[in-house]
């Protein structure tokens, strides 16, 4: 029994005048309506938010989210691996509906980046490691091996930016894309559902942020995650498919679209991918990519093609991937 | 939601001696280590592990924030990572439920989930923790941990007219449990007068009768009941949650007292109870393993699981019942008693109860009616319930 | 934990320990319904937040997670109330934190009792007994605007 998208919503915006709790329970009220669902119909929720960009633990805030009598679950790791989750609960016959919600404000890490403390305090905080730092070190890696070119670069960033300016109410979002956001997901059972944007499979790949292999290309990575697919890579792309990457980076984006097309589930050009912005742009922390699934969803309509993938990258380097790809019913 | 476990099991555990301080190890280390020997324990070779999850509690206490990125390097099944599970201290068994789900769906087979917690890299555990609650409530009154089930407990010992005395009787039961078990951090028993002298925490929660700061891990694989050789088969054989509200004071009412009698935790063992086919569970249920960071906790389970009458847990305990040689043991490893490390507590309990049903618990083993146990785990105060049956 | 065991723990010999921390900045945003509660403090007034379905929430919050409905409404609870539940505090003199239900609240709230002797602060007879708002003679709107007292 797989699992489909019934509906989705998201806000961004470069910072939540009012606060992140009244944009959730907003968020998510849109998102059961877009999937004409009511919240008791809900048997399960989960949280994609990070304690310390919260400033307070957010389990124990579940109720935000509309989690009160429900089974639910805080993945706080990545976009991707809290839609794996649901998607596996709805195939696993645990729940027929499962409400993913999202969120994080971003905005203050452009005032003060304390992302130091992710790194481990015995090799890596002591040579001033930091998200920023270790990526840079990844473009510069991808550029000196000819994957990625400045231009390559500065090119796919002006595209994403100005469809993530669209969404961000007109607001230009910085360099790093830093924003608030709030986005959900409704995941029901595929048979329930009838506008028929299916999950039809899903994968992880992973690695940690000082790559024990040496790599620190993405695209490697992508194509080890849809390779975990179950079901097997046909024979020749469907033509036209769609690609969408959410990644911490442009840098990662681009590899990360180059590796989807490399692992030949659908045909479609770098130029043509990312329509929903990707994550880069507008980066409101591990929540980050249930924007582009929920933008990519809301407007799908009989042109979209009908396969297509959705790919999260999590992480400062996008080292934790997981691959979905999306079936429209009928294809 | 019947026999949504159905297929699922845990082919594998592990735990390490729990202590108050690991300072020769570190976080990563503590989740290799016991990675590997959960693993073996499943009779798998490492590359065998096609998922990981890690179940991580807040990590202000660790000083290393999205531990994921660090610490699974290098883990089995660290190249399929699955995502990190956090829901404060049921994150081990929050990380059952979505592991058993992942084997369920069909698409994986041996599905790890690890967990860790070093209690004493912060120099102060309330003050970790303090870091995590909403700072304008927070003014109110010292709402944390302990205060909040000593809230509980006042309220107990009131409506069932029970002595310090008999409160008493839940430590005294799970450190001579502990004694038996060479993984616990408190191995030496303790007398309800020493209880009962002890300092005052929040009147009426005793340093004794609350569990310590303690370093450990944990690991559990999961995957299909089919794969496990007949002796050491522990299939998932039904799980239940409920999250409940964030205001405890909402649930503290009449009408709706879910906070003072636990009648959360009742929904959440109905659910179970539904999907393991269980109809009465005293008579189903050979042993519990419940998270019990203070007696009151385990009090409330018991009555809440429906293992007795409600206010009978505490006179019951203090006669002699649910005892390490009693027909129905709860808590015979001791319990968080005697040794909470919060992110692995879920796991210690699946630990210690697929050890009891599979006869290889050595001296604390107990004697079980019923080859079933129950495993509970408890996010936030007392908020969120999670439930699982075991089966061997 | 207390101060005086963590002092006199020794450090464990042959192992090298590493120092560090972490510093986030944080911009917390107040519930406006909250901001009203401590403006209504301020003229001794204690104000819940009404559900639309008529659930009245003290201190009041603009979500009832009991309906995941708004709440803007706020009315008057209290003074009177009753005890659900406490615990004492050990420090000099001891804090009894008490649980209270204001008359036409439909939630329990924190606050300290005062006015009880330190002898008949450990008694269960706390839970179920009647007792009332007291304010500062000058409420500044925080949370020590107000503590409880035993009576009718």
């Amino acid at each position: 029994m797989k699992a489909a998208i019934a509906g989705g919503a998201y806000r961004i915006e470069r910072q939540f005048a009012a606060g992140m709790e009244p944009v959730i329970r907003q968020i998510v009220r849109a998102a059961l309506e877009t999937s004409r669902l009511s919240l008791a119909d809900i048997e399960m929720v989960v949280t994609v938010a990070s304690d310390t960009l919260d400033g307070m633990m957010v389990p124990v805030r579940a109720e935000l989210a509309g989690a009160l009598g429900k089974n639910y679950l805080n993945v706080p790791s990545s976009a991707g691996h809290a839609l794996s989750a649901a998607a596996a609960a709805i195939e696993a016959g645990d729940a027929k509906s499962v409400l993913v919600v999202g969120w994080g404000a971003a905005s203050k890490l452009a005032h003060a980046d304390g992302r130091a403390n992710q790194f481990d305090p015995f090799y890596m905080r002591p040579v001033g490691a930091t998200p920023e730092l270790i990526a840079a070190l990844q473009e510069r890696v991808l550029a000196s091996s000819g994957v990625l070119t400045e231009d390559d670069i500065a090119s796919f960033e002006a595209r994403m930016a100005n469809i993530a300016r669209e969404d961000a109410q007109g607001d230009a979002l910085g360099a790093h894309g830093f924003c608030d956001g709030v986005a959900a997901i409704v995941l029901r059972r595929a048979a329930d559902e009838t506008s028929g944007a299916i999950i039809a499979d899903h994968a992880t790949a992973s690695r940690s942020h000082n790559p024990l292999d040496g790599s620190f290309d993405p695209a490697g990575w992508v194509r080890e995650a849809l390779t975990g697919f179950a079901s097997a890579r046909p024979k020749k792309p469907l033509s036209q498919g769609f690609i969408e990457v959410s990644g911490p980076t442009s840098w990662a984006e681009l590899r990360g679209i180059a590796g989807a097309v490399e692992a030949g589930y659908v045909d479609c050009s770098a130029a043509s991918a990312n329509s929903t912005g990707g994550g880069a742009a507008a980066w409101f922390g591990p929540a980050t990519g249930i924007r582009a699934l929920a933008r990519l969803h809301g407007r799908m309509d009989r042109t979209t093609p009908d396969r297509g993938l959705f790919v999260d990258l999590a992480g400062p380097l996008g080292q934790h991937v997981t691959g979905m790809l999306i079936e429209r019913s009928g294809a | 939601m019947t026999n949504s476990a159905g297929n699922s099991a845990v082919l594998g555990v592990a735990q390490l001696p729990m202590r108050t301080r690991l300072p020769e190890t570190t976080y990563a280390d503590l989740l290799g280590q016991a990675a590997s020997k959960a693993v073996a324990d499943a009779g798998l070779d490492l590359d065998q592990i096609d998922g990981l999850l890690l179940a991580q509690a807040p990590t202000t206490t660790l000083g290393v924030d999205e531990p994921q990125y660090w610490g699974i390097a290098g883990l089995p099944g660290a190249d399929k990572f699955l995502g990190r599970v956090h829901v404060a201290a049921a994150s081990g068994l929050t990380a059952l439920r979505l592991a058993a789900a992942h084997v369920k769906s069909g698409r994986l087979r041996n599905v790890l989930i690890v967990a860790a917690d070093l209690a004493d890299e912060a120099a102060s555990l309330r003050g970790a923790l303090g870091a995590m609650h909403d700072p304008f409530t927070s003014g109110q009154a010292p709402i944390n941990a302990i205060t909040a089930a000593a809230l509980q407990t006042s309220y107990y010992m009131a409506t069932h007219k029970a002595s310090e005395r008999t409160m008493a009787s839940v430590a005294v039961k799970n450190r001579g449990n502990g004694a038996l078990n060479p993984f616990a951090q408190l191995r030496k028993p303790v007398t309800v007068d020493e209880v009962i002298e002890s300092p005052v925490l929040s009147w009426p929660i005793r340093r004794l009768d609350s569990s310590p700061r303690t370093s450990g891990a944990a690991a559990i694989v999961v995957g299909r009941a089919g794969d496990v050789g007949p002796k050491r088969a522990v299939r998932i054989a039904g799980y239940g949650a409920f999250s409940g509200a964030r205001s405890i004071g909402a649930q503290m009412v009449p009408g709706a007292s879910s906070y003072l009698d636990g009648s959360d935790l009742t929904e959440a063992a109905r659910r179970a109870y539904a999907d393991a086919d269980i109809a009465d569970p005293t008579a189903e249920i050979g042993m519990a393993e419940v998270y019990a960071s203070f007696g009151i906790f385990e009090l409330l389970s018991i009555e809440g699981l429906g293992l007795c009458g409600s206010g009978e847990a505490a006179p019951r305990i203090a006669a002699g019942e649910f005892q390490r040689t009693a027909p129905l043991p709860v808590n015979p490893s001791g319990g968080a008693t005697c040794g909470n490390p919060i992110s692995a507590s879920g796991l210690v309990r699946i630990a210690e109860a697929v050890t009891q049903l599979r006869g290889e618990a050595g001296e604390r083993q107990v004697e079980l009616k019923a080859p079933r146990a129950i495993v509970t785990a408890t996010g936030g105060l007392f908020q969120t319930h999670e439930v699982g049956v075991l089966e061997a | 934990m207390s101060a005086a065991r963590e002092r006199n723990r020794e450090e464990p010999q042959d192992i090298e320990f590493v120092d560090a921390g972490w510093r986030v900045a944080q911009r917390y945003h107040a519930d406006p319904l909250l901001l009203r509660f401590f403006d209504g403090l301020k003229s001794k007034q204690l104000l819940a937040g009404k559900s639309p379905a008529g659930r009245a929430i003290f201190p009041p919050a603009s979500l009832c997670e009991v309906t995941y409905s708004e709440v803007t409404e706020l009315v008057p609870v209290g003074p009177r109330g009753v005890i659900r539940t406490f615990t004492v505090l050990p420090a000099d003199p001891p804090k009894v934190i008490v649980f209270v239900q204001l008359d036409g609240a439909d939630t329990a709230s924190a606050g300290y009792l005062r006015g009880v002797w330190e002898k008949d602060m450990y008694s269960l007879d706390l839970i179920g007994a009647p007792c009332i708002a007291v304010f500062a003679d000058e409420p500044v709107g925080d949370w020590s605007d107000f503590w409880f007292e035993l009576g009718k």
